[in-house]
């Protein structure tokens, strides 16, 4: 009797163990399986000129190709926090990514945006847009905000890219107030 | 305007200037964690450092200890305040102490007095530049001085010339004010800080065609505007002593002080007096007092003074009593303006939609209504206004789901579109606007909606984390409608509600003065609001000698309203005539701010000034003591008087750092910066036209301070805590097989 009690236990714990496991990895599944449907997504923006959605009843689509060390990721057009799990995305408010002015873009730092880590003053990042043009970002500087509030450069004809995502990179509880900032000029 | 009258290449540059000393007096002022703003440009690395350069590091002089004492009279709805600063000078050098400090917005400052021992050298209003004049003078000269200006309605700054070491100074400045009444209650605030301030970039965008005409002093006023911040380490400095006496014939109830405890006292019956409980307080917070008179409508609305031989008057106009009006008897027409440009995009336009929900599910059947929205283009849903029928009431609900936001902000067709410029007082007809202001035309659009206003009112709601809140407030005051902000979503419904409650009862409209017999009255302010539940309207007059009553109509819910005002048993008060000419330079001043700059204008609003010796924009107060102090082979050292920091403000979140210094020092840097600006762009400004400048700056106010998205993945804890479940499992699986082998 005791023995099916204690076996129940083990499965239960078992299960409860596992359900959390497939859960932690969902998200970095769902981060990258969505980038590949983005992927062919983005081919048939770029012929087609026109915004395709990688999956019809998706309330995403990619605006721009982002690429920093040689990882490249779609950036989504602002979906009001959801779109993040499926890419980085355009912090609404800012210029449209490729654009004169200064963009921001967003991501979270556990999945497309972990290569962040990496990148020093002097890294360069490109992005693609939609047209196929391309724009070389050359990284200036790198910063903590203690607050999630970014003020933007005043307009003086420059054109950055503002890169955020959480901070610290490897805390294990997500409710942070940090965020991490990359500010990149055009230089091409 | 003879914008482009010189060089054109200095009109480019200048321009350029302003722009960015606009844009990064903006961005800094928010006052935000460290940022990316215009001043630490990313290659500015150690600008910490460069700016304690330019101060040297370590050597500070002690600045001159400063305190504050307060004394405020209160009789009836008029209030006189004696503000005394000492200053002392615990230095062995000769200084100069220079102090910001707030004062209430519509207080008229007409008193300085400088005290040294037993001397008493009485200010006398000069012409601002003037006066400025006069004291650099008598300071060059060694003589004491004092010198009390403003920059802004509310933000005063005096200057005090050749402390000598170890001396005394007491600076006396006394001001009247009205008190302010909401819901009979009787509320009383003496600010005591001023916080860091935001600047909204287009009330400096304003200031635009004076600095291009080549007035470029308003340019190093805002390095003054604010005294350094104490490191909270240094201890709260000035203090001050507060007291308040209160006198009338009405005994009142329920005196409170708000965040300061307070002693109140009434010694045989007499004038309520109240003082600070624990004697004299950090001045880092406002100080607040509230009471109620003891009859419910107050009697106490009417005063006059005599003053050189003129007559003036004020008088309180309470909404008439009794149940809230109904509005069903005349015809309601809401016509809701929504900004759809791209600055609104996110979730500025879903709090706008949200409100406007709101709106539309509170119409009545017999209202009419329309939407109209406006981006790069202006779009109705209906032709005119149509009832709020089912029908129509869900082909809104349509249009405004499908809303989309992109493209410029070209308000004026909006609201051409939406005042028609009628006057017909059978119809209350009000125009709601939603917007975030992102806009540079300022005055021409309070010019369109001053011109076309008839009898609608125009009330502006200001949505996002920074609208514009400066074109509201005024586009509101020249609708005479109200300004409400609505900062995220969750408050979208109360706001609306509280809004909606106002807009459903207005008690009267179309407030007017007139007097009953022979004669005059010229009352202030001139664009009267409409009279809300609980909220009275203050009046400042002046009125020629054998007026005896007048009269106040307005527009009531069941039809016209008049009250007659006896003056001849009015109470006398003091000090009325200098309320008045605060309200009609004010009035002046809203014109001259808005680019309707005359010399005409100009000129009335400084004699006005000087004739009733208030400290204005135009005219300052000066006091010289003839008597040199300072010998001519000893130097001048010029101290900013330390300010606290506003009460529950963080430094390092407010300035991001340790800069000791504060304020000051960044808009040094501010200025260095623009400088370098003014030399390096020479080149990519020249080949922008002066008009997109402008409009670039514009568009960029709109978004200045975006919210990150929270970018964390529970992903490391859930596969954390997995873990920790499989493992205790397997652990608790081991332990049992080895009790078994064991047993």
């Amino acid at each position: 009797m005791s023995r099916w009690v204690l076996i129940s236990c083990y499965v239960v714990l078992l299960g409860i163990g596992l359900a959390f496991i497939a859960h932690g990895l969902l998200i970095p599944a769902k981060a990258t399986l969505a980038q590949y449907l983005l992927e062919s997504a983005w081919q048939k923006t770029r012929k087609a000129k026109k915004t395709a959605k990688p999956w019809p009843w998706a309330d995403i689509w990619p605006i721009a190709r982002l690429t920093i060390d040689g990882k490249s990721t779609l950036v989504l057009a602002d979906g009001g926090g959801e779109s993040l799990a499926f890419g980085p995305s355009h912090v609404s408010g800012s210029a449209r990514p490729g654009t004169k002015g200064t963009s921001v873009i967003s991501a979270h730092r556990d999945t497309h945006f972990q290569v962040l880590k990496r990148v020093k003053p002097g890294s360069v990042v490109t992005l693609e847009r939609a047209d196929g043009v391309t724009r070389g970002y050359e990284v200036r500087e790198t910063r903590v905000l203690s607050k999630p509030k970014l003020l933007l450069p005043p307009e003086d004809g420059r054109d950055r890219l503002i890169l955020v995502t959480c901070w610290p990179f490897d805390a294990v509880v997500p409710d942070t107030q940090k965020r991490f900032s990359v500010l990149g000029e055009r230089i091409r | 305007m003879k914008l482009l009258s010189d060089n054109p290449t200095q009109f480019v540059l200048r321009l350029g200037l302003f722009v960015y000393l606009a844009i990064t007096l903006t961005t800094f002022e928010a006052g935000a964690a460290p940022s990316f703003s215009g001043i630490v440009t990313p290659r500015d690395k150690g600008y910490e450092g460069l700016l304690f350069q330019t101060e040297e590091p370590g050597k500070y002089l002690p600045a001159p200890l400063l305190g504050t004492d307060v004394n405020i009279d209160v009789s009836g709805i008029i209030s006189r305040v004696r503000v005394r600063h000492f200053y002392k000078n615990p230095t062995e050098h000769w200084v100069e102490g220079i102090y910001v400090f707030p004062l209430a917005d519509k207080s008229a400052v007409d008193t300085l007095t400088m005290r040294i021992g037993k001397r008493i050298i009485k200010g006398v209003i000069e012409e601002k530049a003037q006066a400025r004049r006069i004291y650099n003078e008598a300071r060059e000269k060694g003589q004491r001085a004092a010198l009390l200006e403003t920059q802004r309605p509310n933000i005063f700054r005096t200057s005090v010339a050749n402390i000598g070491p170890s001396d005394g100074i007491i600076i006396e400045i006394a001001y009247q004010e009205t008190i302010a009444v909401k819901n009979g209650q009787f509320r009383l605030r003496f600010p005591m800080v001023v916080g860091p301030r935001y600047t909204p970039t287009s009330a400096l965008l304003a200031q635009l065609a004076s600095v291009l005409s080549g007035d470029e002093k308003t340019l190093p006023e805002t390095e003054n505007l604010s005294s350094p911040i104490l490191q909270p380490e240094q201890g709260p400095l000035n203090p001050v002593n507060l007291t308040v006496r209160i006198e009338g014939k009405l005994p009142i109830r329920d005196v409170k002080s708000h965040h300061h405890p307070v002693v109140i006292s009434n010694p045989g019956g007499g004038p309520i007096s109240v003082k600070l409980q624990d004697g004299p307080v950090p001045a880092d917070r406002d100080f607040e007092l509230t009471w109620f008179p003891d009859i419910p409508r107050a009697a106490v609305s009417i005063y006059t003074e005599d003053w050189k031989g003129e007559r003036y008057g004020l008088v309180m106009v309470t909404p008439p009593a009794g149940k809230s009006p109904q509005v069903s008897n005349r015809n309601r027409e809401i016509i809701f303006i929504i900004d759809t440009s791209g600055s609104m995009a996110g979730k500025s336009l879903n709090q706008a939609k949200a409100s406007l929900r709101y709106a539309l599910e509170n119409l009545g059947h017999q209202d009419r209504f329309n939407v109209i929205q406006f981006n790069s283009q202006t779009s109705s849903l209906f032709g005119a206004a149509v009832p709020a029928n089912k029908r129509n009431l869900s082909a809104a609900r349509i249009y405004i789901d499908d809303l989309d936001a992109q493209g410029g902000t070209e308000m004026r067709s909006a609201i051409r579109f939406a005042l028609d410029g009628q006057d017909d007082r059978s119809r209350l007809r009000q125009v709601i606007f939603i917007t975030d202001g992102g806009v540079s035309n300022e005055a021409e659009l309070f010019q369109e909606i001053a011109a076309r206003l008839g009898d609608t009112r125009f009330f502006t709601i200001g949505i996002g984390s920074a609208p514009n809140q400066h074109f509201m407030r005024w586009a509101a005051k020249y609708g005479r409608g109200t300004f409400t902000f609505i900062g995220d979503l969750d408050q979208a419904e109360s706001r609306m509600k509280e809004l909606w409650e106002k807009l459903s009862r207005p008690v009267l409209t179309h407030l007017s003065i007139q007097p009953r017999s022979e004669g005059f009255i010229e009352a202030y302010p001139k664009m009267i609001p409409d009279l809300f539940v609980g909220e009275p309207v203050v009046f400042a007059f002046r009125f020629s000698d054998g007026l005896k009553a007048f009269k106040v109509r307005g527009q009531g819910p069941n039809g016209l309203w008049s009250e007659d005002f006896n003056l001849e048993n009015a109470s006398t008060g003091k000090g009325i005539s200098k309320l008045w000419a605060r309200e009609k330079i004010d009035n002046l001043g809203s014109s001259v701010y808005w680019g309707v700059f005359t010399d005409e204008v100009h000129k009335e609003a400084t004699d006005v000034a000087l004739k009733h010796e208030l400290v204005t924009r135009y005219t300052s107060l000066v006091g010289v003591d003839e008597t040199p102090a300072r010998g001519a082979g000893e130097d001048l050292v010029s101290k900013n008087m330390p300010a606290n920091l506003p009460f529950g403000w963080e430094y390092e979140k407010v300035f991001g750092g340790n800069n000791g210094n504060g304020m000051p020092l960044m808009h040094k840097t501010l200025l260095r910066e623009a400088r370098n600006f003014y030399q390096t762009a020479n080149a990519s400004i020249k080949q922008v036209a002066p008009a997109a400048m402008v409009q670039g700056a514009s568009a960029s106010t709109a978004t200045k301070i975006l919210t990150l998205p929270q970018t964390a993945t529970p992903s490391h804890l859930y596969l954390l805590i997995g873990l920790l479940f499989v493992f205790s499992a397997i652990l608790l699986a081991l332990m049992r097989v080895r009790l078994r082998a064991c047993r």
